[in-house]
Formats: structure tokens, C-alpha cells, sequence
């Protein structure tokens, strides 16, 4: 590793501490075969939209009452830090599969699912800031737990935990990552942290450990913005699963990427103008991604090159690029907003994604697990070839985007008709008194534009705020499909063998002690 | 108690902190062993923020740290309005053993025990962890074997997201870094390396290096060790100070303390590096 005054030659304990990490990660994610029943699974989506509804509706009170109200954050001190929703996810996934949710106090499964997801929350809250205020978080929140249960919920989830809520996160292994992908013209910190934190929404990426998670990333970051690049990493067929998704994850929340300079890298633009076109579904979100490689592939070269000049002029110019960069951010912040507004049809067809691709449940999961299935055994041999590669999954994803757009008008019916039970449930909760709060906080955003919108609309919010590192609006799928009320669910815990839904990378050996040994000195993804 | 009361017994009250009070113990099945019992009460007031941020993060933090020279956490017992954390029991304190001369006559224990302090510092960096409440009172001492270790993790945090700020309610003045007097928030590894520059400083003196009460009177003090800092010597002090540079008070010169001990020297060289760098970390890349 060369001499780099950004990422210096990692001291012994450094190396030491990263190695032991790669030996205990697996303790601190779900347990390898948690997320297989289905009704676990709702549990997580459960729990991701109401840590995801909780923050967002946040934001969007605070939005509307401005006029009267000196706009606050979500409590007393707190910025738009993207890192206590992830965390209190780790906890969550770990609580959820270390001890029972069923055991926990609450009327119904999805009350003792908020229960947990909410003391994860505060859990992570109290870890990260000082200023977490729990009652007074819960006066902002309208939740309506006395302090009494959140603190003995509270005490069961550290003792499940064993108190261990440092978590060896994705983070921990940036710092060991970042130096290879550098040599390929690097990113900023912001948007690596965003599409860890982004992936934290979606069931798919908890089979991975955190040092996947964190490569894998780096590879979709790498494939989005330096597709010539993209070839020449080697990378082990196991994770092509992972970062093909990671892509689609990028594509559909329209995650920015950005270099070490601050710029907007090409491939993010090209995306934002490939988006515009009408998908409806998120597997026709893919295609864009091939198309999107071979046209750029070309001008790729031009770029990347006017890219590493730039790098190297950055290099000499970083004290003032520091004092430029914030306003050029704004500017191009803005610029991308108004391609934001533009597309605010083909933003709003997107963001359905997680919830139609939901709805479709059974379905279409084991669609995507057999695509992702494919595609990674495909993963071993197809890396050598590169393009082919693109060609034949383009193939299999064609196949399947035929099968959904038939569906797809059925599937707008049902749409309809859940978002009905969705808030047929709300003003059942609402009439019970339980989710005071959100109930109605929900309905009137029903009422006004639709739960689709609510991703867009918060980005002025996010744009007020300082722009840094963890600074960045949580992109979680705010509903879980409707319909699938979680107390209906425990029936459904003994699932037929056959319709059991696969979600795990055959190849994966994760948690299994048969991982190949990584040596911490380099980092194990080396570019030839 | 009574939940303690089940596995320990022969309680004797050898001190009070600031967060509660510590007795030292035997356990029933093995009389043998001592154990250090910090007892944590939780107040009414304080229960209603669940349970309290203080001590997650000090168990959590202690949880992972395995290093011989940090304290071990044994046992966490949680009852409604008590926290009973179940310590290694050593017997004295740092702060102990500088308050008696005598003590440091040899350097070989000086240097025994500041590496010991510098080996633990740097495992718990390299864990991606501030103590950020580095103080003689913390950092406990086996008196039979020397064996020295850091305690009281209350104030740590984790940084491997940094946050951008951190809040001011850290450690005791004395042992606080110049740019945290001045009011920033931003705290780093240097901070801790300061504090421990600063118990090395009262090792050798025996007594605080910089004993000053408020932040000013402090910076006054720092200053008049060091000299007080301009530009050159430390980029970026002029914006720290708000701008304000004469606010330091007419310049100092940097004071070479020849009659003080030969190894005097060596903290000298220490701090002034420190100096240089204490603000060249950069989060934001």
C-alpha cells in the first residue's frame, strides 16, 4: 500500500483490531436462518417502517409547522443522523433472533413489534447522542408507551444483547476499503455511508456480514459511476448477489454518487435522465443499469480521465476546493432537486417499488431469489467473461419484467384496495387509541398526497440541514404492505415446506467458520 | 441489594463516585476473590429517559474491550431502581499513589506506568473508542503487582461514524485539551493523548500539571507552560478563539524548564507535538 496522508499505513493494532473484527462480525447480525419464515420476515418490515415512519413524520410535522413553530429536529439536538435508524436495526435484527418477539409485552404482534423497534430506536439514540430526551421523544412522537414498559423492554433487549450494543457495523471496515477504491478515483464518505445505511431497509442484505455489506457497496459504487473500472476488480462470485442488488438499491432511491472531489459522478446523472423514462417496477429498474454501462462505456473513458485529473488537480488544490466545495455542493444539491421535481411521476412510480415488489410477496420474492439465485452461481465463471455476462441477465431480468408487466395492471388494483385495509386499520388504531399519533398523522397524509410522495417531499428538509457525513434522508420503505396485518400472522408460522421462500445466496457461507481467512495488512479485493 | 445480596456478600464501602457509591466484596461460593461493586442508582427523574445513556454505553463499551490494562466488567445486574456493575477489585487509584512522593522516586515505575496508560489508550483507539475522561481518579492500581488499569468508561463514545459534534459535559478541566477549553466540540484521539500527557506531567511533579479552575484560568496556564500560540505554531487557534486573539492576553514565551526533572524534557517534547497536531485531525473527507 503506498503512502497516502488521507489513509495511513494502518499501525499494528489497527491491523489487529480490523482482523478481529472479521473473526466476531457474525455475532453481531441476524442468525443465518432467522429471516427464511415469512412471518419473521414481516417482522423486520414491521419494524423498519415504523423506525422509517417515525423519523419521516418527524420531518413532515415539523415541515407543515413552520409557519407557527421555530422548526425543530426530531428531539432536542439532533441533525439528520442517518446512523441511529441503522443501528437500532442491527439491534433489532439481533434481539429478533436471539430471544422471542411473541414474548414481549402488547396486545397484538404489531404492537409488541413497534414496542421492540421503538426501545431499539431510544437504544441507539442514547448510544449515539447525549441529547435524547426519551419522554420527551415520545411527546414529539405521540407513542403513548409508558416509560415503565420502554424501560423494562429496554433491559430485556441489553440483557438478549448481552448489553453489547457496540456493533462491528459496515463502518468499521470502510477505513480498510477506501484506499484500494481510491486508485479507481474514490468517493466521497457521504454516499458509501448512504447505501450501507439505505441497504438496512431491505430484508435481502441481512444474510451478508458487514464486511460484505462494506465491499459490496464499494462495488456498486464502483459499477454505477467507473463501469470501465468495474472489470478489472476481482471480486469473489459469492457477493455478486449482493452488490447487483446494492445497484438496483442505488438506482431506485437515487442515491448521488459522488467522487473525492465533491463532483456529481456521470453515471448518476445518466441515471437520473434513465429513470425518467416510465418503470413501474423495480425489476425493470435493472435493464437501466445495462444499457446505462454499455452507452457510458465509451464516454466512460473520456470521463474517468477528466476524472483523474481532476483527482490529481485536487490533490494540489485541497484547501481551496474545501472552501469551494460546500457552495458548488448547493449548487449541484439544487440542480439535482430540480431534476427531482421534474421527475416527480417517475420518483413516485419508483418509491412504490418496495411495496408493490411486496405485495407481490410470495411471488415475486421467489422470483428474486431465483435471479439472484442465478445469478450467483452464474457469478464464478461470468466474472472473466464481463460482458456476456450483462447480456444474459439481461435476459433473465427481461423474462421476468414480461411476467410482472402482466401483472402489473392486477397489481394496481390491489394496490388500491390494500392501501384501503391500510387505512381501515388506521382508523381502527386510531379508534382503540393506540397509535394515536400516527393514525392520524397518516391520514391526513393520505388524505393530501399519498404515502408515495412522502420520499420526495422531505428533500427540502434534508437540504436546510448541514450536508455531512451521516446527513441524509432514511429511504426506508415506510409502509409494509397493507393487508398483512401482523396479528394474522402466528397462524401462518408454521408455513408449508413448499412455498418457503429462500432468500439466502447459496453460495454464502456466512456464520460458518469456514470463511477463508482475510488477511487485515490488504484488502482482499485488489484491482489487477 | 437484595439481588446482590444472593451471590455477594462481606460488603465494605471503599469509596464514592461521582455516579454512585462502590463496595467492595466477596462472592458466597468463592471467598477467595475480591470484587469491586459500583452501585448505580437510577433517580426518579432520571427514569424517565428509560435506562440511562450513561450506562449503556459504559457496559456496552466495557463489554468489548479485552486488554489487561483496563478493568474488567464481570457482571451487570439490573433491578427497577439500581444498577450493581460487578468490577475486578483492584485497591488504589492513581490518584492515590501521586499524592505520596515517595512513590515516584524510581523512573522505572514512571515509565512502567505510563506505558501501561499509553498501551491501553491505544487499544481502545484502535477499538474505535474515546475514553474522553482520562484522570488519575480513573485509572485504578494494583498495589502488589503495579498492575495499572483505566476505569470508568461513563463519558466514552464510539467514532467509527464520527459525529460531528461531541457535547462539552467531558472529563475534568485539568486534564481537558486546549481546543475543548476553547469551547470546540470536536473531540479526537489527540484529546485523550493530552490527558494522558497531562497525568505523565503530574507523575513527575506531583502535582496537577495545569491546576487551573476555570477554562480561561486553565488556558492561562497552558499558555504560560507553553507559550502562547499563534498561527504558525498552531494553524487554525485564531478562528478556535473566535477570531480573537489578544483575548489570550499579552503574548507568553515558551518557558524551558531546565530546573525541573531531566525527563521533564520528554513531556515537553510530548506536549509541544501534541500541540501541533492536536487539530490536524480531519473527519470530513
Amino acid at each position: 500500500m503506498d503512502f497516502d496522508t488521507e489513509f495511513p499505513m494502518p499501525t499494528f493494532r489497527e491491523r489487529e483490531a480490523i482482523t478481529s473484527y472479521y473473526e466476531i462480525e457474525h455475532l453481531y447480525m441476524a442468525t443465518p436462518n432467522f429471516y427464511i419464515p415469512a412471518s419473521h420476515l414481516q417482522y423486520r418490515r414491521h419494524a423498519v417502517s415504523t423506525i422509517a415512519r417515525i423519523r419521516t413524520f418527524g420531518y413532515l410535522e415539523n415541515r407543515r409547522e413552520t409557519d407557527s413553530f421555530v422548526q425543530q429536529p426530531l428531539w432536542h439536538g439532533e441533525v439528520l443522523d442517518a446512523y441511529i435508524p441503522y443501528l437500532a436495526m442491527t439491534y433489532f435484527d439481533r434481539f429478533a433472533s436471539a430471544s422471542s418477539i411473541l414474548d414481549m409485552p402488547g396486545a397484538s404482534v404489531t404492537q409488541k413489534v413497534r414496542l421492540v423497534s421503538i426501545c431499539c430506536l431510544s437504544l441507539s439514540a442514547k448510544m449515539r447522542t447525549k441529547q435524547f430526551i426519551l419522554h420527551r421523544f415520545m411527546k414529539e412522537k405521540r407513542l403513548n408507551f409508558t416509560v415503565e414498559r420502554i424501560m423494562s423492554v429496554e433491559y430485556r433487549i441489553l440483557t438478549a444483547l448481552d448489553w453489547r450494543l457496540r456493533t462491528i457495523t459496515p463502518f468499521y471496515f470502510l477505513d480498510h476499503y477506501y484506499p484500494t477504491f481510491k486508485r479507481i478515483g474514490g468517493f466521497k464518505r457521504r454516499c458509501i455511508n448512504e447505501i450501507i445505511v439505505q441497504s438496512q431497509g431491505e430484508h435481502f442484505f441481512t444474510q451478508y456480514k458487514p464486511s460484505e455489506i462494506a465491499l459490496c457497496a464499494f462495488l456498486a459504487a464502483t459499477y454505477l459511476a467507473y463501469p470501465s473500472k468495474f472489470d478489472s476488480i476481482n471480486k469473489s462470485g459469492e457477493l455478486a448477489g449482493c452488490y447487483r442488488e446494492l445497484v438496483n438499491l442505488c438506482l431506485t432511491r437515487k442515491i448521488e454518487l459522488r467522487g473525492e472531489s465533491g463532483k456529481v459522478l456521470p453515471s448518476t446523472k445518466m441515471e437520473a435522465t434513465s429513470t425518467a423514462q416510465p418503470s413501474s417496477t423495480k425489476t425493470a429498474a435493472t435493464p437501466t443499469t445495462q444499457p446505462n454501462e454499455a452507452a457510458s462505456a465509451a464516454a466512460e473513458t473520456q470521463t474517468t480521465k477528466s476524472e483523474e485529473e481532476l483527482a490529481e488537480a485536487i490533490v494540489s488544490q485541497v484547501n481551496q476546493q474545501s472552501s469551494n466545495s460546500s457552495s458548488r455542493t448547493t449548487q449541484l444539491w439544487k440542480t439535482v432537486l430540480d431534476i427531482e421535481e421534474e421527475e416527480e411521476e417517475g420518483t413516485s412510480q419508483l418509491t412504490r417499488r418496495p411495496r408493490t415488489g411486496a405485495s407481490k410477496q410470495q411471488g415475486q420474492d421467489q422470483g428474486k431469489a431465483d435471479t439472484s439465485g442465478e445469478i450467483s452461481t452464474e457469478g464464478k465463471e461470468d466474472m472473466g467473461k464481463g460482458v456476456p455476462e450483462a447480456s444474459r441477465s439481461e435476459v433473465i431480468i427481461a423474462g421476468i419484467v414480461t411476467k410482472v408487466q402482466g401483472q402489473d395492471k392486477d397489481k394496481d388494483k390491489e394496490v388500491v384496495a390494500m392501501e384501503e385495509s391500510w387505512e381501515e386499520e388506521n382508523a381502527e388504531a386510531k379508534r382503540l387509541r393506540k397509535m394515536k399519533g400516527k393514525a392520524v398523522m397518516m391520514e391526513e397524509e393520505d388524505d393530501e398526497t399519498g404515502k408515495v410522495r412522502f420520499i420526495s417531499e422531505i428533500v427540502p428538509a434534508a437540504q436546510a440541514a448541514p450536508r455531512n457525513l451521516m446527513n441524509f434522508e432514511l429511504q426506508w420503505p415506510i409502509t409494509v404492505q397493507p393487508g398483512e396485518v401482523l396479528d394474522y400472522l402466528d397462524e401462518s408460522l408454521q408455513i408449508d415446506e413448499s412455498r418457503r421462500v429462500s432468500i439466502r445466496c447459496p453460495q454464502t457461507i456466512r456464520g460458518t467458520g469456514n470463511d477463508p481467512p482475510l488477511n487485515a495488512s490488504c484488502c482482499n479485493c485488489t484491482i489487477s | 441489594m437484595q439481588a446482590l445480596a444472593l451471590s455477594y456478600t462481606d460488603f465494605e464501602a471503599i469509596g464514592t463516585g461521582r455516579y454512585g457509591r462502590v463496595f467492595k466484596c466477596r462472592q458466597i461460593s468463592d471467598t477467595d476473590n475480591f470484587y469491586a461493586v459500583k452501585i448505580i442508582p437510577i433517580p426518579k427523574e432520571e427514569q424517565e429517559n428509560g435506562v440511562p445513556c450513561k450506562i449503556i454505553r459504559e457496559v456496552s463499551v466495557l463489554k468489548e474491550l479485552n486488554h489487561i490494562n483496563i478493568v474488567r466488567l464481570l457482571e451487570v445486574i439490573s433491578t427497577d431502581s439500581n444498577l450493581f456493575l460487578v468490577f475486578e477489585c483492584l485497591d488504589n487509584t492513581l490518584q492515590v499513589f501521586l499524592k505520596n512522593p515517595v512513590m515516584f522516586m524510581y523512573h522505572k515505575m514512571m515509565k512502567e506506568f505510563l506505558h501501561q496508560i499509553l498501551s491501553a489508550v491505544a487499544y481502545i483507539h484502535s477499538c474505535k473508542i474515546l475514553h474522553m475522561n482520562l484522570k488519575p481518579d480513573n485509572i485504578l492500581v494494583h498495589f502488589r503487582t503495579r498492575v495499572l488499569k483505566i476505569a470508568d468508561f461513563g463519558l466514552a463514545r464510539t467514532f467509527e461514524v464520527p459525529l460531528d459534534s461531541y457535547s462539552q459535559d467531558i472529563g475534568s478541566a485539568s486534564y481537558r485539551a486546549p481546543e475543548l477549553l476553547f469551547g470546540s466540540t470536536n473531540y479526537s484521539t489527540a484529546n485523550d493523548v493530552w490527558s494522558v500527557g497531562c497525568i505523565f506531567g503530574e507523575m513527575i511533579l506531583h502535582r496537577p500539571l495545569f491546576s487551573g479552575g476555570s477554562d480561561w484560568e486553565q488556558l492561562d496556564e497552558i499558555f504560560s507552560l507553553l507559550g502562547t500560540p499563534t498561527e504558525e505554531t498552531w494553524p487554525g487557534v485564531t478562528s478556535l478563539c473566535g477570531g480573537n486573539i489578544d483575548a489570550l492576553g499579552p503574548p507568553k514565551q515558551r518557558k524551558v524548564s531546565i530546573n525541573c526533572f531531566a525527563c521533564v524534557q520528554i513531556i515537553e517534547f510530548q506536549l509541544k507535538k501534541l500541540l501541533s497536531t492536536l487539530i490536524s485531525e480531519e473527519y470530513e473527507r
